[in-house]
């Protein structure tokens, strides 16, 4: 598959939230402001690069080479937590006066769903090493593409009319429903030429 | 009684908290995957608290959270291992399913709700409240997806599906207990 495929693979017909409901718990924190949902799916595509490039190295040079295939998970468990306790690190370095924030979203953009299986995914596409930052920004650019709009939507939820029953997640879900359809129509024409991965 | 209508119906950990999301979709996919992903939940959440509860002390105030990750890995693992004695091939998507398991805010909860659940019993009552309201809400959705057909071979289809039923089942489970509960407070 060219660099091109993997990256509409991805970002479209595997897309993390509209077609595999991953990565959904950032979703409710990041959908009050879209200004909040560009931060929150920027970091996360930035760890899930981060974390698919570091596991895809050892997991290649060290576990495979000494057959130790069962520890994967924990080694990336193990990722996972230092690249939270780094990030956290870091960006409270950069950022001293948003610590409360950062507090509040260090463990939704680096422990979630999406980039668990982001580096499990790109971990096990064949060829060369570079496939696995292209697959990460792919992966990274489909939950942008779904976080960004359905926080415009809830946003425009909250100066319209809507039953009480449907506000808040409820009117946030169909919506997201609706996207997924479009979606749905969008993978149809794309699937002869990008077939999904798994 | 009581608690069961208020910790499993009422603060439902997926309908009223909004946790085990994806897990709860993908589980509502068919009736094996539902099956799988409900005692992966069962095992992992209240086993990982038992076993955490008693090592973090170990470690600093920032390392907990880190430890706590570690061990929700290692019971995904072991469950993984028991899995395979049943099912020899796993589907890749099943696996990341289960895998999804230890990132979950299912997982996490009790531990970012500690200052109130300092008691073990508290913590475990926690764990186990939120494990057992995911199960319950998740054989109720896999049933209904069923019964409407709204499971979906293709995976776009059914996760736009899914997004729906989920968006009207909030909707209801919001008109049932949350607004009856706020028009019952406000008459009296």
């Amino acid at each position: 598959m060219t660099l091109f495929g993997l990256l509409m693979t991805l970002a479209f017909t595997q897309n993390v939230i509209l077609v595999h409901f991953l990565g959904i718990c950032p979703f409710e924190p990041s959908s009050s402001s879209t200004g909040q949902a560009h931060r929150i799916a920027l970091l996360t595509m930035l760890v899930a690069i981060v974390v698919s490039v570091v596991f895809a190295l050892i997991t290649r040079y060290l576990i495979i080479p000494l057959g130790l295939e069962y520890l994967g998970l924990m080694v990336l468990s193990l990722i996972m937590a230092i690249s939270y306790r780094g990030f956290s690190r870091l960006f409270t370095e950069l950022f001293p006066f948003s610590i409360r924030g950062i507090r509040a979203i260090a463990p939704l953009v680096t422990v979630n769903a999406t980039v668990l299986a982001t580096a499990l995914i790109t971990t096990e596409l064949p060829g060369k090493l570079y496939v696995v930052p292209v697959g990460a920004v792919a992966a990274g650019l489909g939950l942008y593409l779904a976080l960004v709009p359905l926080a415009a939507i809830r946003q425009r939820m909250t100066v319209t009319g809507l039953p009480a029953a449907f506000r808040g997640d409820a009117g946030v879900f169909i919506s997201a429903g609706i996207l997924a359809l479009i979606l749905a129509g969008i993978d149809r024409a794309l699937f002869a030429l990008f077939p999904p991965l798994w | 009684m009581k608690w069961i209508f208020t910790r499993l119906i009422q603060r439902n950990s997926v309908f009223a908290l909004g946790f085990g999301l994806p897990l709860f979709f993908f589980g509502s996919t068919s009736i094996q995957s539902a099956l799988v992903i409900a005692v992966a939940v069962l095992f992992v959440v209240p086993a990982t608290h038992a076993i955490s509860y008693h090592v973090e002390p170990w470690f600093g105030k920032n390392q907990r959270f880190v430890i706590l990750l570690m061990i929700s890995a290692m019971h995904v693992t072991i469950f993984e291992t028991i899995l395979q004695l049943f099912i020899p091939i796993v589907s890749f998507r099943l696996s990341l399913f289960i895998r999804v398991v230890m990132v979950d805010s299912l997982v996490f909860w009790p531990f970012f709700v500690a200052p109130r659940n300092e008691l073990f019993r508290d913590r475990m009552e926690t764990a186990l409240s939120l494990s057992t309201g995911f199960v319950l809400a998740l054989g109720v959705f896999t049933l209904v997806r069923h019964l409407i057909g709204a499971a979906g071979s293709n995976i776009a289809m059914g996760t736009a599906a899914g997004f729906l039923l989920l968006g009207y089942a909030q909707a209801g489970y919001q008109l049932l207990f949350v607004q009856k509960k706020r028009n019952e407070g406000g008459s009296s």
